[in-house]
């Protein structure tokens, strides 16, 4: 049994955490609710082996754990920012102004978001994921798509640009 | 999609893919073992403090009795006993040897097939180099996450296919080390190499950087090789195996060369390139610039020169399709994802060269290869391509994936090719008819399109 877990974590552990590293904006973060996740799923591997889709109850569990964290942490941080010495960031890579930009988004579109570009999952999938109509996921989507591309500025200028191809 | 939903959605797959990729080889699992360890830790602290729990409404309801006269009975679920260490088992880990400090012939495994014996491929392999003796024999060097917890992350991994490329097997990577960027070559099923170019992350304490490793007995024991300095590529052709040394984008390298049932290297030359092509008793050494040394049967060194002009020497690539046949692509720099290519061919060993067209702009080069009547051209962001003994230059019908391309490109016969994607979900596709039809394969899986 222990060898399909293992198969089972070392094929989907880097996968889910650059899915929560999105929506958390936090590679460590991520990497602690995932293998959390992943400890939980070995005490039911018994009979999560014999689900469709194991990997959707993982990311589930990492999801909530991490929607949880932050609200636990949302008052230290509320206080922390009224302590903290504002930084200006310079110019950077693309995969923080990513992170960042997906940070300005509400939760639910940012969870839409991630679902959809690194889960790889259809908008019925994430619905029936999120337990709400399909009609809203496209909805989150949008919101989501036109918010990231207006807080990245530069690929929303290529686009307007017409180069991207 | 409206068309700004479309465009967006383009520039945000790119940009996701590449947040999936960087994270993917930055993440640290700490590992399946970690996981179950710490679950059933878990459970057994739950059913200590249920113990505890009972045993306190014992105490409270039954008075001082239970505490003081008598030993408490076990608690549920048996002794609060550590539970003992489980040993790595076989098919725990992604397959590695401890260091090994000699190149001796272990005898390999009792069966008629040369090598060690076959386990399963590591899950989230990621190929990064592949070679083929014959159609048949292959093995193919990448790495995945580690299942036995080290100090790093991700382990380097092998895997061998005994069928052409239809099914894979995971089988001794060389090195108590992090995943390495790096080549493998055979040159027959029992000698092979492994150069270890640069660790995927430099800061890994495992890290190993132009480490060569050899093998004699298919790949069941390697050793490394000592050579002074770090070695780049390593080639193997007519009986010899050839290595250049020295730092990626110096000015001067070294070109050594052993038997390929020697691990005993002599120095044959120092080059202005590090790049090495062969075919038979020939080798090609170039690099950027167009200086090209031709050694024939492992000494005789000639110096020739190749066409590429001034605008086009920030990618030289070459292939050799026999011994004095040779095919070089020279690029230019590379500009919004497109990049100027020029390719040329020359029949008397780089003496003189004459031009074979202009691949399509879009694209940058990674790769040539060339086989007695097609060149082919492989490279990140455009489809493979390939010039026919028409003359003019198409794209093969095997697709990238999104923002992707191929790495590799090369043929072990004039039928029989393999190309390695880019992007690794797409892992290595082959032609057994000269590049017109392609297979989508990927190491593990016996499923073609």
């Amino acid at each position: 049994m222990s060898e399909s877990f293992d198969e089972f974590y070392a094929a989907h552990f880097g996968t889910l955490v650059a899915q929560l590293r999105a929506g958390t904006g936090d590679l460590a973060e991520a990497q602690d609710v995932v293998q959390e996740a992943f400890c939980r799923a070995w005490t039911r591997w018994d009979r999560m082996s014999g689900y469709d889709d194991p990997v959707a109850w993982v990311r589930r569990v990492a999801w909530n754990l991490a929607v949880s964290r932050w609200r636990r942490g949302r008052i230290a941080r509320r206080y922390a920012q009224r302590e903290r010495v504002e930084h200006v960031e310079g110019p950077d890579a693309e995969r923080l102004d990513l992170i960042a930009a997906l940070a300005t988004l509400p939760t639910n579109q940012r969870r839409a978001v991630t679902l959809f570009y690194l889960a790889d999952m259809s908008t019925i999938d994430i619905a029936q994921d999120c337990r709400v109509p399909e009609s809203t996921v496209r909805s989150w989507l949008r919101r989501g798509r036109l918010a990231l591309m207006e807080a990245l500025g530069g690929p929303l200028q290529e686009v307007d640009r017409g180069s991207v191809r | 999609m409206d068309r700004f939903d479309e465009e967006a959605d383009k520039v945000l797959r790119r940009l996701f893919a590449n947040l999936r990729e960087e994270t993917v080889v930055l993440v640290r699992p700490p590992g399946a073992l970690a996981a179950r360890r710490s679950a059933e830790r878990r459970y057994r602290d739950r059913l200590l403090a249920f113990a505890g729990v009972f045993a306190l409404l014992l105490a409270g309801a039954g008075g001082g009795y239970a505490l003081t006269g008598q030993r408490a009975a076990p608690a549920p679920g048996g002794q609060p006993s550590a539970s003992p260490t489980p040993s790595p088992r076989s098919g725990e880990g992604v397959p590695s040897l401890p260091p090994t400090g000699s190149s001796a012939s272990s005898g390999g495994g009792a069966g008629a097939s040369v090598g060690p014996a076959d386990g399963p491929v590591p899950p989230g392999l990621r190929v990064e180099s592949v070679t083929f003796i014959d159609v048949d024999s292959a093995w193919a060097l990448g790495f995945a996450p580690c299942l036995v917890p080290q100090q790093w992350s991700t382990c380097p991994a092998v895997v061998r296919s005994r069928d052409g490329g239809k099914t894979w097997a995971g089988v001794p990577a060389p090195g108590h080390a992090a995943a390495y960027l790096g080549d493998i070559r055979f040159a027959t099923d029992k000698d092979g190499w492994v150069v270890a170019r640069a660790p995927v992350v430099p800061s890994d304490p495992g890290a190993v950087t132009g480490a060569l490793y050899a093998t004699h007995d298919g790949g069941s024991t390697w050793a490394k090789v000592g050579l002074t300095d770090p070695v780049l590529r390593v080639e193997t052709s007519g009986g010899r195996v050839w290595v250049s040394t020295g730092t990626a984008g110096a000015a001067r390298h070294a070109i050594y060369s052993a038997s390929i049932h020697s691990d005993t290297f002599t120095k044959v030359t120092d080059a202005s390139g590090a790049e090495l092509a062969l075919h038979g008793a020939y080798a090609y050494v170039y690099g950027t610039g167009t200086s090209l040394v031709v050694l024939r049967n492992g000494g005789t060194t000639t110096t020739r020169s190749l066409p590429c002009d001034p605008d086009h020497r920030s990618t030289v690539l070459l292939a050799v399709s026999a011994d004095q046949s040779v095919a070089v692509l020279c690029g230019g720099a590379p500009s919004g994802g497109d990049q100027d290519k020029a390719v040329f061919t020359s029949t008397d060993g780089g003496a003189t060269w004459a031009a074979a067209g202009t691949p399509d702009r879009a694209g940058q080069a990674a790769s040539l290869a060339a086989t007695t009547t097609d060149i082919f051209v492989a490279g990140v962001g455009m489809p493979v391509r390939a010039r026919g003994a028409d003359g003019t230059w198409a794209a093969v019908p095997l697709a990238p994936g999104p923002d992707g391309g191929f790495g590799f490109v090369g043929f072990t016969n004039d039928t029989h090719g393999v190309a390695l994607a880019i992007q690794p979900s797409n892992g290595l596709a082959q032609t057994t008819d000269g590049g017109r039809t392609w297979t989508q394969r990927l190491p593990g899986s016996a499923t073609g399109s």
